[in-house]
């Protein structure tokens, strides 16, 4: 066990007598400090050269170059460093002067014990706040440095100015595309370079759930406002405050809350349930949809008058089969990216299989593309080898060139899920010229059994069935209620 | 271990120095002596300032160091200043061999309150004690109830209790005292 010491702090004492620096030292050691003295102002920026120092207390008068002329110095040489000029005789214009050329203060010899103490104290208090401020600022860097969008292809180099546009200003964007090309990204690219960084980026994905639950998410809720409301509960609005509420699947919720929503865009307030009292909500909004908006507002699915509320800015995500030329760098970020997280090598891609993923359609898009990856990683491991082959992908090479997803894939998954050894994916059995047309099934049909499959195969996991079918959960929440699923 | 030997510089009220070896004795387990004669101040007047010069009263306590091979602490009822201060209520080095305590501007009635001996009693203890904890090493203290924290004016040592806090005393154990 050590003495609470108050903070520590690197002091410089600058001046010609000696009694004054031996007598400033020693009083400076005894409260912990460590402390350095200097005859003159040339000895003084050696020291200050050669090591940070938190405070030079620095005489006004000194033979050679004076106190000001050294806090000039010391400003451009050590900007960090705070300067106290000394002084024997007070005179209100030195003082003035040298708090002008930025000293951090300004004390008369001898001191009074209790202002040289609130001085030193207040030196320390500064400089620790100022280092909290800084490991903050870093930290904070760290975790809202968003993922960066990559590509080089023009419709993803406009999406990146367009983020860059928006992202300092507070209008509304609405970004669009299909499922997997990344909007949440987009979503977090853009709070990340906004003012609003340092404040919370909420997310709501709003069809994975259903209306009521959604309501008083996003509201919250007083206690007892319905039946299980057992504590009050801030809705997304309130956490979001001063920060960017990212509203996900927009296009999914029901014709009351795309009223209540809208009422909330134009008032800025939310009134939790169960409560009477409005409530200030200061966020901006990012909304995103894999729909044709436009067209549910014509189809009466969606409310006019909040769509041009949340398009005040589109920026459009076009599918990874528009990007192709992408595939590459995409890959491989992806793949250095998985490996990490597996405490892997990053594996080469062989040519052939390059080839391969940038014939391939990726109708799951990036995300798609990510989860064959990790797939393929996987495999990788269990060969113990360290080049990305075609094989490794859940991909085949058709005949007429194309490259198709395979069947197998699933088996392939499921096994692992289930626990049991893996199998090797099989090849997707070529097409049979000869297959009668009892045989042949409506799409959807096909996309239904398949789909119920892998519930079933996980124990309709959904967060395992997106995976396996590489959508995210929101497509297999809707799949499950368009095609009517049911458990057992 | 070396003890203490408490110095008389200038007059003192009666009884004053025998109670500060009696506290010092009990607050640091050490043998304490009172030196038989008492240091003259009149070398250490400032006129100019109408104080007594801390710089000046501390060699003369230093050679009685060397002589009884013990701490001195001299214990003084005029006003003392450093040669950076406007004032102080002592004074001594990080591990020194002799400090200064000034009962003066422990006094309530300098703040113009009314006399209070047993006031002026608690404060000098507090004091004898800081100064005394340079001697033996110890730094201030950012606990604001050990003697060891800084004390700028008089109200601030009220504050503190006449002993070192757990984490100086476990610092002093450290260093063999």
């Amino acid at each position: 066990m050590t003495q609470k010491t108050l903070p520590k702090l690197r002091l410089l004492v600058v001046d010609d007598e000696n009694v004054v620096r031996d007598s400033l030292s020693s009083w400076f050691e005894e409260d912990g400090h460590t402390v350095q003295s200097a005859p003159d102002a040339r000895e003084a920026l050696r020291i200050l050269k050669e090591s940070p120092w938190d405070a030079a207390l620095v005489d006004i008068k000194m033979p050679g170059m004076d106190g000001l002329e050294l806090l000039r110095r010391v400003r451009e040489a050590s900007p960090t460093t705070r300067v106290i000029i000394m002084t024997a005789f007070a005179s209100v214009d030195t003082a003035v002067q040298a708090l002008k050329d930025g000293a951090y203060d300004y004390v008369t010899k001898p001191f009074d014990p209790e202002q040289l103490t609130h001085l030193i104290r207040n030196i320390a208090e500064h400089r620790d706040l100022e280092q909290e401020n800084r490991h903050l600022r870093d930290h904070l860097a760290a975790v809202v440095k968003p993922q960066p969008i990559l590509g080089t292809s023009p419709a993803i180099l406009r999406a990146c100015a367009l983020i860059e546009t928006v992202a300092p200003t507070e209008t509304s964007v609405l970004v669009t595309g299909e499922s997997g090309t990344g909007k949440e990204l987009v979503a977090r690219a853009i709070h990340a370079m906004s003012p609003r960084a340092y404040m919370p980026l909420v997310v709501v994905n709003c069809g994975a759930l259903p209306e009521g639950t959604l309501e008083s998410e996003l509201f919250g809720h007083e206690r007892g406002a319905f039946t299980g409301a057992h504590y009050r509960h801030k809705g997304k609005f309130e956490l979001a405050d001063g920060g960017t509420l990212f509203l996900d699947e927009i296009g999914e919720i029901s014709p009351k809350l795309q009223v209540e929503l809208l009422r909330v865009i134009e008032e800025k307030q939310i009134t939790r349930l169960g409560d009477t009292k409005a409530v200030r909500a200061d966020f901006r909004l990012i909304a995103a949809t894999n729909r044709d908006l436009m067209t549910e507002v014509r189809a009466g699915n969606f409310r006019e008058d909040l769509y041009y509320r949340l398009n005040v800015f589109n920026i459009h995500l076009p599918p990874l089969r528009e990007r192709c030329g992408d595939i590459p760098q995409l890959s491989r970020a992806l793949l250095e990216r998985v490996a990490r997280s597996m405490n892997q090598p990053v594996p080469e891609i062989d040519p052939s299989a390059m080839e391969v993923m940038e014939s391939y359609e990726w109708p799951g898009n990036v995300r798609e593309l990510a989860n064959a990856l990790e797939r393929a990683l996987v495999v990788l491991r269990g060969r113990h080898e360290n080049v990305l082959r075609v094989g490794d992908l859940p991909i085949e090479v058709e005949k007429n060139g194309k490259a198709a997803i395979l069947n197998s894939t699933l088996n392939g998954t499921t096994s692992k899920l289930n626990g049991t050894q893996e199998t090797e994916p099989e090849a997707i059995e070529e097409e049979d010229d000869g297959v009668t047309p009892a045989e042949l099934r409506a799409l959807s049909e096909v996309e239904r059994d398949h789909i119920l499959r892998v519930l079933n195969a996980t124990d309709w996991n959904i967060s395992k069935t997106a995976r396996v079918l590489g959508v995210d959960r929101t497509t297999v929440y809707n799949k499950i209620k368009t095609l009517h699923l049911t458990k057992g | 271990m070396r003890g203490w030997t408490l110095v008389a510089v200038g007059a003192l009220p009666p009884g004053l120095l025998e109670k500060a070896a009696t506290f010092l004795a009990q607050a640091t387990s050490l043998p304490v002596s009172i030196h038989p004669d008492t240091l003259d101040l009149q070398g250490a007047y400032e006129p100019r300032r109408a104080q007594f010069d801390c710089r000046r009263l501390l060699p003369p306590l230093e050679t009685v160091a060397g002589e009884s091979d013990s701490l001195v602490l001299g214990l003084a009822d005029v006003d003392l200043y450093s040669a950076i201060f406007t004032f102080v209520f002592g004074e001594a080095r990080l591990h020194g061999p002799a400090g200064i305590v000034s009962i003066h501007r422990l006094r309530p009635t300098l703040y113009g309150l009314p006399d209070d001996p047993d006031l002026l009693e608690s404060r000098m203890r507090r004091e004898v004690l800081h100064e005394a904890g340079h001697l033996l090493g110890l730094v201030h203290c950012a606990d604001p109830d050990c003697a060891m924290h800084f004390s700028a004016v008089a109200e601030e040592i009220d504050l503190k209790r006449d002993e070192f806090c757990t984490d100086c005393r476990d610092t002093l154990a450290g260093n063999g005292h």
